[in-house]
């Protein structure tokens, strides 16, 4: 009942964003020069990574402060694994992201050949590697504010902001006035997220994003590690 | 060989206090009084291996905060502590492998999956090897009857038999020290005993090292040989249970059971009357006395029925409490 319900809410939302593709298709505007088509790469992709970020993240996120609130990560703390591992991605939803997976995979595959775009090894390791990295940045930008759990107990503002956030990847960034951009690329990097992958395989990322695009996941995730550590460390247990 | 080794630990929590009502919680944004709360206070002691010692005191008194940085969850604010030859607070995983904590408040197993589902991924986190899981988890769960039960969602068991299922989830990579912070809280007598037993025997069986802190006597009792009393963070006792039932004056309960009505005034002239329902009657006396006050009432009542025993442990732990000062 639970499984048939959670996809019913999932598919609810998979036809508000199948609805929103379709009108930019039918529009047939050029957007900061993408064809119509190519933008259900996009849209493809942030999809795909919704999946991620619901069968990883979502039930992890809400479900963190309570943990630090109540105690539970007490018993986290004594098993003999990464603490950060436990407490990060302790829940994975499996049911809910199917409906995803499909629609995913299908606009991808209409975006990439409507684009024009070499079905090729080369192209898809790509797209791979940065939709890799992209996740990679997605597990830091959303755990990174969790840390503040630890010195502020509630944080439920701070939630709403995440989600709010997360749709910023709805579009190619290039919509955006360049500050948003460079501030969504450099300092809280969400655009490498979903963006950087179809980019990549469109030959839209300049030398420079190639390299930030691969250097930035892996910096930021020294830096939650490094976080997580000295927040653990200053720990003082809840719930008696 | 001393599996624990505390000397001068101590514990202060920062804390916060937020007067009554809006202006103040305005005012709090700006500047807030930082108070200070010492949790422990130069506590040292150490426990040999094998050994099943209570940790008892009143309700903050610090036992759970002792158990937290004993067990690496807190970092102690001074002191050292060594545990099977560890710092805790390194939080070192061949350190974690060798100990397990179960606090009777908080829950490892997932509720919504049956327990089996839990001890698998117990398996692979102390990573044991499959046989020897196989071989635990068949003789825990058959010693605490619940072998028909693993494959049931946790959340749909009773109580008690979750509280088997946290004991087989703590045990189940073999523990060489074990802390139990009230694992019996909230259950009923049954499940408790069935508890207790099954620590004695593993106690027997294992060579277990046992810290054990609960407000049921009767657990510490049936299981514990020492007792440390903690008192607002100092430790204030710690000897046998022998000994706190005789610190500050050996006293004996004389339990009587009579034909005819037992009178107070005459029972007192023996002792301490503690309670009188006109046929049976318990008086206090002190330890050196007590053979001489039976010989007394065995000649003067009809006695049907009479025996001696140690105060309950709770009236002793009240008077080191009283004497302290500090009256639960």
């Amino acid at each position: 009942m639970n499984i048939a319900l959670g996809l019913l809410v999932e598919l609810g939302y998979l036809g508000i964003k199948l609805l929103y593709a379709y009108i930019i298709h039918d529009t047939g505007v050029h957007i900061s020069g993408f064809a119509p088509q190519s933008l259900f790469l996009f849209i493809g992709t942030f999809i795909l990574m919704t999946v991620f970020f619901v069968a990883m993240l979502q039930f992890n996120i809400m479900a963190f402060d309570r943990q630090i609130i109540e105690g539970e990560f007490d018993l986290i703390l004594t098993k003999p694994v990464s603490a950060q591992f436990l407490a990060t991605l302790k829940y994975v939803e499996t049911w809910m992201v199917i409906p995803n997976i499909v629609v995913g995979l299908g606009l991808v595959g209409y975006g990439w050949y409507e684009s024009g775009i070499a079905f090729n090894i080369a192209n898809i390791g790509l797209y791979l590697a940065y939709g890799v990295l992209g996740i990679v940045t997605m597990y830091c930008v959303f755990t990174l504010p969790l840390l503040l759990t630890f010195k502020l107990h509630n944080i439920s503002a701070l939630h709403s902001l995440i989600w709010a956030v997360w749709d910023f990847n709805n579009l190619p960034h290039r919509i955006f006035p360049s500050p948003i951009q460079i501030i969504g690329t450099v300092f809280l990097p969400i655009f490498l997220i979903t963006n950087f992958s179809p980019l990549a395989v469109m030959g839209e990322l300049s030398n420079v994003e190639m390299v930030w695009g691969g250097i930035a996941p892996i910096l930021l995730f020294m830096m939650t590690c490094w976080g997580w550590k000295r927040a653990i460390r200053a720990y003082e247990s809840g719930g008696g | 060989m001393n599996v624990i080794e505390v000397e001068g630990l101590s514990k202060t929590f920062k804390f916060y206090r937020k007067p009554q009502g809006l202006s103040a919680s305005l005012k709090n944004l700006w500047r807030r009084q930082i108070e200070y709360k010492e949790a422990v206070k130069d506590v040292s002691f150490s426990i040999e291996q094998g050994q099943v010692v209570a940790f008892l005191g009143s309700n903050g008194a610090g036992k759970t905060t002792t158990m937290k940085m004993l067990s690496g969850i807190l970092h102690p604010t001074q002191g050292k502590i060594k545990v099977l030859g560890h710092t805790p607070s390194e939080r070192e995983e061949r350190f974690k492998k060798r100990f397990s904590i179960l606090m009777g408040q908080k829950h490892q197993l997932w509720p919504d999956l049956p327990a089996i589902d839990s001890f698998t991924l117990c398996q692979r986190i102390y990573e044991i090897p499959t046989s020897l899981y196989k071989q635990r988890l068949a003789r825990l769960s058959e010693v605490l009857s619940v072998s028909h039960l693993l494959d049931i969602q946790v959340r749909r068991l009773s109580l008690g038999e979750r509280m088997k299922m946290e004991l087989i989830a703590a045990l189940l990579h073999g523990p060489e020290l074990l802390f139990l912070d009230e694992p019996t809280i909230g259950l009923d007598f049954l499940s408790q005993r069935a508890v207790m037993r099954f620590l004695q025997q593993l106690v027997k069986e294992d060579n277990l090292t046992i810290l054990l802190t609960s407000h049921n006597m009767a657990d510490i009792s049936a299981l514990c040989e020492r007792v440390l009393v903690i008192q607002n963070g100092q430790l204030i006792f710690d000897d046998g249970i022998a000994s706190l039932q005789n610190s500050l004056g050996g006293l004996r309960r004389i339990h009587i059971e009579s034909e005819t009505p037992l009178h107070s005034d005459l029972l007192r002239r023996y002792g301490k009357v503690i309670n009188n329902d006109i046929h049976r009657a318990e008086l206090e006396v002190a330890d050196g006395a007590a053979n001489q006050v039976l010989q007394q009432l065995l000649n003067e009542i009809m006695i049907k029925d009479i025996r001696v025993s140690a105060p309950p442990l709770e009236d002793s732990l009240e008077r080191l409490y009283s004497h302290q000062g500090q009256v639960a």
